[in-house]
C-alpha cells in the first residue's frame, strides 16, 4: 500500500491531477484514523483530516523518492494535530465527544467538569475496544463509510464486517452501563 | 455529497504541479550566493567599494570563512527543518555549534591582528546593515515558506540568524572600525535585529496557521 502511494505522489509530483486525486483519496480515511487517534477527538477529525491533506499537497514538493514516506507523512499529521491542541488552548472552547455540543468558556465550571468527564469515559469506553471492533465502527459509523466499502478497506467480507459492527455494538452497550455504574455510584 | 467529497473534488481541481525544491544544501548556497552579490553591489553602489587589500588581509581570512560556513550551516539546518520527517543528525548539529564558536573566537581575536591605520569606518553603516539585514531576513523567509515551517520559533530563529550573520561579515569587511564597532553595529545588532524580528514574524505566522 505504502510503495502505491509512493508510486502515486511522484507521479503527483510530475503534475499528474488523477494520481493526485487518487492519492487523496487513499490517504482521506488512513489519515482520519490516525488523527482520531491523536486527538481522541471525533468531532473535529474531518477538519483536521483536511488540513493535513492540505499539507501532504503543500508539502509534496519536499517528498523526496528515495526516503521513506512513512515519517514524511506522521511528521505532517503530527505537525498539523499540534495546531488542532493549540487552537483549542486559545479558543478556550471544550469540544465534548457528543456531537454538537459545544460548552465554551462561559459556561459553569461544574457543567464543564462534568462533561469532561462524561466525555472522557465516552472515549476510553470506545478506545478500549478491541482494534478490530474499534476499526468497524469507526469506519461505520464516523467516516460513514458503507459497509462494502468499510469490508473492502478492512479487507474482509461484508457479513464479516456487518458481524463486527454487531459485536461492538453490545461491547459498547455493556461498557456503557459499567460506566454509568461508576458515575452514579 | 458529502464533505469528504466536497472537500477532494476542491482539492484536486485546484491542484497545480509542485516545484520542485533543491536539496537544503543547495538551496543554502543559492541563499548566500544571492545575499553576497546583492549585498556586495550595495556596498559598493552606497560608498567606499570594496577594496580587494582588504580581502587579502591575513587576519580577515578566518573571520570571513567561519562566518560564511556558519551562516552555510545555520540555514542548511533551517532548510532541513522545513521538509517534513527530516531529522538534523547530530554530526550537522556538532559542526554548526563547532563553526559558530570558531567564527567568535576569531570576532574577538580580530582586535589584536588589526592595527589601527587600516580602519575605515562608513557612514550611517547601522543603516546600512539594517537595510540588508532586512533583505535577508524576508528572503530567508521567502525560501522558508516554500516548505512546511513545523515548528516556526526555531526554525525562524535559526535561519534570520544564519542569514544575518552574513550581514555582519560583510559590512565587517568593508567597515572596519575599531573592535567594538563591528562587535556593536555589525553583529550585536544585526543579530539582535534577527532575534527581535523573528521572533515577531513567528508570533504572526503562528497566528495564521492556527
Amino acid at each position: 500500500m505504502k510503495e502505491y502511494w509512493k508510486e502515486l505522489i511522484i507521479k503527483s509530483q510530475e503534475g499528474d491531477r488523477e494520481a493526485f486525486d487518487q492519492l487523496m483519496q487513499e490517504l482521506y480515511s488512513f489519515v482520519k484514523a490516525i488523527v482520531i487517534k491523536n486527538t481522541k477527538n471525533i468531532v473535529d477529525s474531518d477538519d483536521i483530516t483536511q488540513e493535513c491533506l492540505i499539507g501532504v499537497y503543500k508539502s509534496l514538493a519536499t517528498f523526496e523518492v528515495d526516503k521513506s514516506l512513512k515519517p514524511w507523512l506522521y511528521s505532517i499529521i503530527r505537525f498539523k494535530c499540534c495546531d488542532y491542541f493549540r487552537k483549542m488552548a486559545r479558543k478556550e472552547v471544550t469540544i465534548l465527544f457528543d456531537e454538537n455540543i459545544y460548552v465554551t468558556s462561559d459556561s459553569s465550571q461544574t457543567n464543564i467538569l462534568e462533561r469532561e468527564e462524561r466525555k472522557n469515559g465516552i472515549l476510553e469506553v470506545v478506545t478500549a475496544l478491541p482494534d478490530k471492533l474499534k476499526n468497524a465502527i469507526i469506519l461505520v459509523k464516523i467516516e460513514d463509510l458503507s459497509y462494502k466499502e468499510a469490508a473492502a478497506k478492512e479487507g474482509i467480507s461484508e457479513a464479516a464486517l456487518r458481524k463486527r459492527v454487531s459485536r461492538a455494538y453490545k461491547e459498547l452497550g455493556k461498557n456503557f452501563k459499567l460506566m454509568e455504574m461508576n458515575l452514579s455510584e | 455529497m458529502n464533505k469528504q467529497d466536497d472537500f477532494l473534488k476542491n482539492l484536486s481541481r485546484d491542484y497545480v504541479r509542485p516545484k520542485k525544491l533543491l536539496a537544503p544544501k543547495l538551496r543554502a548556497v543559492l541563499f548566500l550566493f544571492i545575499i553576497s552579490i546583492f549585498i556586495s553591489v550595495f556596498i559598493i553602489l552606497n560608498g567606499p567599494s570594496l577594496k580587494w587589500k582588504q580581502f587579502t588581509e591575513f587576519g580577515s581570512w578566518p573571520e570571513f570563512i567561519f562566518g560564511f560556513l556558519a551562516s552555510f550551516y545555520g540555514l542548511r539546518i533551517a532548510f532541513l527543518e522545513i521538509i517534513p520527517g527530516e531529522v538534523v543528525s547530530i554530526k550537522n548539529k556538532i559542526i554548526s555549534i563547532a563553526l559558530l564558536a570558531l567564527f567568535l573566537v576569531s570576532i574577538g581575536l580580530r582586535l589584536s591582528i588589526f592595527p589601527h591605520e587600516v580602519m575605515i569606518m562608513r557612514a550611517h553603516c547601522e543603516v546600512e546593515a539594517l537595510v540588508y539585514g532586512v533583505f535577508t531576513f524576508g528572503l530567508s523567509f521567502c525560501f522558508l515558506n516554500k516548505g512546511l515551517i513545523q515548528e516556526v520559533y526555531k526554525t525562524l530563529l535559526i535561519s534570520s540568524i544564519a542569514s544575518t550573520t552574513i550581514v555582519g561579515v560583510l559590512m565587517q569587511v568593508v567597515c572596519r572600525g575599531d573592535f567594538w564597532h563591528g562587535l556593536v553595529f555589525h553583529y550585536f545588532f544585526m543579530w539582535g535585529f534577527a532575534l527581535v524580528a523573528s521572533v515577531l514574524l513567528a508570533f504572526w505566522y503562528r497566528r495564521k496557521l492556527v
